[in-house]
């Protein structure tokens, strides 16, 4: 039985660091699996282009490490035999492919991300798809520790298996003085979500002033929460004040001031985007810079994010989950898993921004590194084996988020699908028109209809109840008027829900 | 993969544009672009700002060539000179 299985591509790593490169790797992933041994985890490689062993569980062998679909295959057959607790995906996306889910928002020029890349549906039990809705009930947890992309030498990823092998938890004190960054612009949701996570906002920095570099050493911390502008193949994240976007925090400031056992989660743009810095020749990533400096896990985003404007939603709120579960003592992978099905249970409904949210964050690091150590209230007798104690508790838990992932694909209605737009009744125009009025948009936006699948079939007649969710959703993504004496314009998404033909409610997403 | 891989340009032209950049995202802004013939990319220098970038302001409104790369919708330029 093994606990933890590490799947990778072996013709991929041959054609990056050639055999020898290949050997030095598996050396390296040796001293992984005796260190997990050491704490009671049965860990294995398993190559998803092997074809002998894929045949032994069910599945077909990659034979193109690049496509999605082969690669979502194999893993799920991995899963259908071996069940494991813990999934690691060794390598960037050009060893083994991030998903290709469309981005349901994809709305060009102003949303130009066409697909919401990520390893969302690696996490699902749902066979291959575009379609985000159809991963709305993630049950399995699964992190990635990813190489440099177009990497030839294998040193950067030998770091981090060494990192992953040499992991010690520590007590929560050690996670509570946490590095907290905002664009000024974001102070207020910030505030917020440093208050939900850490029961503070004392140490918030903003920037401006704060950045690039940190010489006061307030990086040196291990909790850390990022809430500022990034870009795509962009080694800096940018904060706000007004129209000037100054550099926040860059690859080469993160260098040698991140420390061993850091947790990130990232809310910019792109923060977790692992972009080809090497045939580039630019840096590195921030978040490849953290884990080569020893972070143990980082969540962020693989393409624009989206938040409201004085609240929390969205990439605020996925961020969060995943750092109070770290901090309640789980894996990074359950805490993933966990920010997961938290954020998905709870929104009403996932409207087509919450499925892109779901579908972009990603957990980049070993999932059954733990952090942080909080002790059990159960107690083990003498006599019971820790590892076969822990490996029950680890079985109860799992139990438990597969029946929780199981009932969210069941049950959460989701809106990824565009649908005829018809005619709009007189009512829902004029409300659409004024909420567009409140956003500062335009009374002639464009908007576009989403179907909504799922929702709960409403009894007729005398026990009829209200409806728990609306028939159609409809988008818009606009820059308001009145605007137009800043340099930069400030837009706004606008979601508005409909039920038999009336508008009952809308959220708007502001830039942040 | 994730996201497109780096495609080099060599020579590439196009009219220097402004434009808002994520409208309604966490990082909208306003942005300069490219237009050529084919598509619309966001213009960068290589090694410049991702955000605010003074340096491409002279170019707007200009019809440029340039070196670079393309990734995604995005055009990392390393040589840009102005044409017309």
């Amino acid at each position: 039985m093994d606990d933890k299985i590490i799947v990778t591509n072996r013709s991929a790593l041959v054609r990056k660091y050639g055999s020898k490169g290949l050997a030095t790797i598996r050396k390296a992933l040796t001293a992984l699996t005796a260190a997990d041994k050491k704490r009671g985890m049965k860990s294995r490689v398993v190559y998803l282009d092997d074809k002998a062993s894929m045949k032994k569980m069910g599945g077909t062998a990659v034979m193109n490490a690049t496509d999605p679909r082969e690669s979502k295959a194999a893993i799920d057959a991995v899963f259908k035999s071996i069940n494991p607790d813990y999934l690691m995906i060794l390598g960037a996306p050009d060893v083994v492919p991030h998903q290709d889910l469309d981005n349901p928002a994809y709305s060009p020029p102003d949303d130009d991300d066409d697909r919401a890349w990520g390893d969302l549906p690696y996490a699902c039990d749902a066979l291959y798809s575009r379609d985000p809705a159809r991963f709305v009930g993630p049950t399995r947890v699964v992190g990635r520790l990813p190489d440099l992309v177009g990497a030839a030498e294998p040193s950067y990823l030998v770091a981090l298996l060494k990192t992953a092998a040499g992991y010690r938890s520590r007590s929560q004190d050690d996670y509570t003085g946490y590095f907290g960054l905002s664009a000024a612009v974001w102070r207020g949701s910030t505030r917020l979500s440093l208050n939900n996570i850490f029961g503070n906002a004392a140490k918030l920095l903003l920037a401006p002033p704060s950045g690039s570099n940190y010489p006061g050493g307030q990086l040196r911390v291990r909790a850390h929460f990022i809430n500022c502008h990034g870009g795509p193949a962009s080694p800096e994240f940018q904060g706000q004040q007004g129209r000037t976007y100054p550099t926040s925090l860059t690859t080469n400031a993160t260098v040698g001031e991140i420390v061993e056992g850091t947790v990130a989660a990232v809310e910019c743009c792109y923060g977790a985007e692992l972009y080809d810095a090497i045939t580039l020749a630019i840096d590195p990533p921030i978040c490849q810079s953290y884990l080569q400096q020893g972070a143990y896990g980082y969540l962020g985003s693989t393409t624009i994010a989206y938040g409201p404007a004085d609240d929390n939603g969205a990439a605020d709120l996925i961020c969060q989950y995943f750092l109070l579960n770290v901090l309640d003592g789980a894996s990074i992978g359950r805490a993933a898993l966990l920010a997961r099905q938290q954020f998905v249970e709870n929104t009403a409904q996932m409207d087509p921004f919450d499925l892109k949210t779901l579908a972009q964050f990603c957990l980049l690091g070993d999932p059954s590194v733990h952090p942080v150590a909080q002790p059990s209230a159960t107690g083990v007798p003498k006599g019971v084996a820790t590892a076969d104690a822990e490996r029950f508790f680890r079985a109860e838990r799992r139990a438990k988020l597969k029946l929780a992932g199981t009932f969210l694909t069941k049950t959460k209605p989701t809106a990824s699908k565009r649908a005829p737009k018809g005619r709009l009744s007189p009512t829902t125009k004029i409300a659409l028109s004024n909420i567009a009025k409140l956003a500062g948009l335009g009374a002639n936006q464009r908007y576009t209809a989403f179907a909504v699948k799922g929702a709960p079939v409403v009894a007729k007649g005398r026990a009829a109840k209200t409806a728990t969710a609306p028939s159609r959703y409809y988008i818009t993504i606009g820059t308001p008027a009145g605007e137009t004496t800043e340099k930069v314009q400030r837009g706004v998404a606008m979601v508005a829900k409909e039920l038999d033909g009336r508008i009952v409610g809308y959220r708007i997403y502001h830039q942040r | 993969m994730s996201s497109t891989p780096p495609q080099r340009v060599t020579a590439l032209h196009g009219r220097v544009i402004r434009g808002v950049y994520g409208k309604g995202s966490k990082s909208e802004r306003e942005a300069v672009f490219i237009e050529t013939p084919d598509a619309r990319y966001v213009l960068r220098r290589k090694t410049g700002p991702v955000f605010g970038d003074t340096e491409l302001t002279r170019y707007v409104g200009h019809e440029i060539e340039c070196d670079g790369f393309v990734v995604g919708t995005t055009l990392l330029a390393e040589r840009i000179e102005v044409v017309e």
